[in-house]
């Protein structure tokens, strides 16, 4: 049979398309990053890397960072060891199916709906800080304390996501085969030692998922942050992803928007790139 | 080796989306920049254009709105079957919140598709527009008896209101000068409220300066009245641009500018003093507040939790509504003096057309329409305050519309007779400048910094958004 010497070419054109569809914006937003571009004053012009210099120079590039990686770390961290930590005892207890379906509610929600909703009872005279008070506990400005608004969205991302964990957490447990926590019961493991010995390692493929997919997001997270607090007070909650909004949107400074967003790319790649390295390992071993 | 590699390509097939979804969600609104071009009156409409008016010359045409959630959108869209008839064109209208708006509005305009040909509109975003070309100058439109009718009688708006609708697009100065880029359709300046109840329970005065405000903010933060804990203050305090208008009413009484041979002078000691004066009112207003935008302060003033708050006086009609808890218990005062006398910032919400609209007789039609005595004068009876036009502004149904609302009709017109003007410089970088300006102002009331260290750090900041 003979080929047709279109029909490669023909067929590389549906995968071309993606790539470009792909990569035209991402290399015109690097370009940008590279200009002083702004969208009510011409055309980008090129600035020698003026805006990256400028994000951290002024110490406003740093801030984001440092907001970025603590939003990021901080929930992370609190969602892998509630959501494993609840994922154990749902897998054991009688009711784990019943609560797994009342857990999961959160998730279903969408986020800026569910940030508006603690939003509202987060309020200085809201129902939290009326439980507090009938509690005789101090109560808190919460969103709007420049010292309490980044854990206070730090809570809501638990709140969303820690069922996500719960999920996949609960799928790995099952697949942990029972007989060898028994086997390691009877020489004499006593239930932490059995968690830190056989549970966790074999846990770890999923753990390294739970980490990615949560990971990724909360570098990149906007809704949240934006629906509560715009980046405030001042800048307390003010992430790469929200400066890059307010410098591009709220400004028209489209130069400072991709540079923030470039380191922001960066950063993400790099987290990404690292756990998927991972991940490729423990596929291999 | 060979499924290692297909799982490196995997790798990075994945890494390559994440790159493109981190940067997509700004790039896609954005096309480039090149709709300046358009000649000025050259459409579809107008080749419709006849001899004399004739509010039947587009007959047909379908156009579209953009505006703001606001009573003014309101008014428009109760009426606007009043206009479908008399022109034959259909209106299609869509309403979105403030902040949804002004990101819809800009991404639409420097698109230059001309989906939306009217939209409401304000001095900073006419400073945004107007100069890359995005807005049409309304000045011909205007000036043509072909496209005007003779009855719309444009030297009846304030001429105020008129002067701030104008630019000549030259950063930093030209305000009140060149290119008309709206019609003002509604006006708000900046007054003092009180709750007379309290004030009289407690024997306080009317506070005429701004240390007899703190004073009597202080005096009454804390009371307990009618059961309730009051607060002596309340104003916004976001740390966005327009939490300087009710700022521009101790800005503005201390002499401050924001700009002066193109350098920030925020930080000059007027500005310093003005910021601190503020910072010790709002020590008497909710802890809250600091991040309160308007919506909320005014919720707050409503719900009879403050004794004081200034903002915008066209905010009576929420005070003065049949479900209000304040409702007649409200004073209505001129911004308190400072030590260069009165002074208000003004906004004025306004129409204005899209430059690449493809039916702009159509859209002036409609734009003249909603800005007519008849029009404006029906809005009074839907909330839709303060007129624009003076016949309006003194007709017998403002009268009669606010006769129950104390002196707010003597205080509103003094104010934008006396004391009203749009305080800040024109330039295309003004919205960034007031959100600096604005998030140090937050930072001084917060605590975090003082109000000299927050303000030379805006100046720094300003000088480098407006390179």
């Amino acid at each position: 049979m003979k080929h047709s010497r279109i029909l490669p070419y023909l067929l590389s054109l549906p995968g071309l398309a993606i790539l470009v569809a792909i990569l035209y914006p991402f290399l015109t937003g690097a370009w940008w990053s590279f200009t002083s571009y702004r969208l009510n004053r011409g055309d980008p012009e090129f600035n020698w890397g003026e805006n990256y210099l400028n994000l951290f120079s002024s110490g406003e590039g740093g801030h984001a960072l440092l907001i970025t990686l603590t939003y990021a770390i901080s929930t992370v961290v609190i969602e892998t060891i509630l959501g494993v930590g609840i994922a154990m005892l749902l897998n054991k207890g009688k009711y784990g199916n019943f609560f797994r379906i009342l857990i999961v509610l959160p998730l279903l929600l969408p986020p800026v709906i569910a940030t508006l909703m603690w939003k509202v009872m987060l309020t200085q005279n809201g129902l939290v800080n009326f439980l507090l008070e009938s509690g005789g506990l101090p109560t808190s400005l919460w969103f709007n304390g420049p010292q309490t608004a980044l854990l206070s969205v730090i809570l809501v991302d638990v709140w969303i996501f820690t069922p996500f964990v719960i999920l996949l957490a609960q799928a790995g447990l099952r697949s942990v085969p029972i007989e060898l926590r028994e086997a390691s019961s009877i020489d004499g493991a006593g239930p932490i030692r059995n968690f830190i010995s056989v549970t966790l390692p074999l846990l770890r493929p999923v753990l390294v998922v739970i980490i990615l997919f949560r990971g990724i997001d909360s570098l990149k997270m906007f809704d949240i942050i934006y629906t509560s607090t715009k980046g405030g007070p001042i800048d307390a909650t003010t992430n790469l992803h929200v400066m890059a909004y307010l410098d591009g949107i709220r400004s028209l400074n489209f130069g400072m928007a991709m540079a923030s967003l470039m380191i922001l790319w960066l950063l993400t790649y790099f987290v990404a790139n690292r756990l998927l390295k991972i991940r490729r390992q423990e596929s291999l071993s | 080796m060979r499924k290692n590699s297909r799982m490196n390509g995997a790798a990075k097939s994945f890494s390559t989306a994440i790159a493109g979804l981190a940067v997509v969600g700004l790039v896609t609104g954005c096309a480039t920049a090149d709709t300046a071009d358009t000649p000025t009156g050259a459409s579809d409409g107008d080749t419709t254009k006849s001899e004399s008016f004739d509010w039947k010359a587009y007959e047909g045409q379908e156009i579209n709105l953009l505006l703001n959630q606001h009573p003014l959108a309101d008014t428009l869209a109760a009426n606007v079957g009043d206009f479908e008839a008399l022109t034959g064109i259909t209106v299609n209208i869509e309403s979105l919140a403030e902040s949804d708006y002004m990101v819809k509005l800009t991404t639409e305009l420097q698109s230059g598709g001309g989906s939306y040909d009217m939209f409401m509109t304000a001095s900073p975003m006419n400073y945004q527009y107007a100069a890359p070309g995005w807005m049409e100058d309304l000045q011909p439109w205007v000036d043509d008896p072909t496209q005007t009718a003779a009855d719309w009688d444009f030297e009846d708006f304030y001429p105020a209101l008129i002067s701030a609708s104008r630019w000549d697009t030259t950063d930093f100065g030209g305000a009140g000068q060149g290119g008309l880029w709206s019609i003002p359709a509604n006006e708000e300046g900046y007054a003092l409220f009180y709750r007379q109840d309290i004030l009289d329970a407690y024997g306080i005065e009317v506070p005429n300066t701004h240390d007899e405000l703190i004073a009597a903010a202080a005096k009454l933060d804390g009371v307990t009245f009618e059961g309730k804990e009051i607060s002596g203050f309340v104003a916004r305090g976001d740390k966005t641009y327009p939490t300087l208008n009710p700022f521009s009413t101790f800005g503005g009484a201390y002499g401050v500018q924001d700009i002066v041979d193109g350098k920030a002078a925020v930080n000059s000691p007027e500005g310093v003093k003005a910021v601190e004066k503020w910072v010790e009112l709002m020590q008497y207003a909710p802890a809250a507040a600091s991040t309160y935008t308007w919506y909320e302060a005014m919720q707050d003033f409503i719900a009879g939790n403050a004794a004081f708050y200034i903002d915008a006086d066209h905010m009576a009609p929420g005070f003065e509504a049949d479900d209000s808890p304040i409702q007649g218990k409200v004073g209505y005062a001129l911004p308190p003096e400072g030590p260069e006398g009165r002074s208000s910032g003004l906004w004025v919400w306004s129409f204005g057309m899209n430059e690449a609209s493809q039916h702009k007789g159509a859209t002036w039609q409609l734009i003249q329409w909603a800005t007519s005595k008849d029009i404006l004068t029906n809005a009074i009876g839907l909330g839709n305050m303060n007129p624009t036009r003076m016949s309006v502004a003194q007709s017998d149904e403002m009268v009669a519309a606010t006769s129950t609302w104390g002196n707010y009709n003597a205080v509103w017109q003094e104010i934008l007779a006396e004391h009203a003007a749009w305080p800040h410089s024109p330039s295309g970088t003004w919205t960034e400048v007031g959100d600096i300006w604005a998030t140090a102002i937050q930072s001084a009331v917060l605590g975090q910094q003082t109000a000299k260290e927050a303000l030379d750090e805006a100046a720094v900041k300003i000088d480098a958004a407006i390179k």
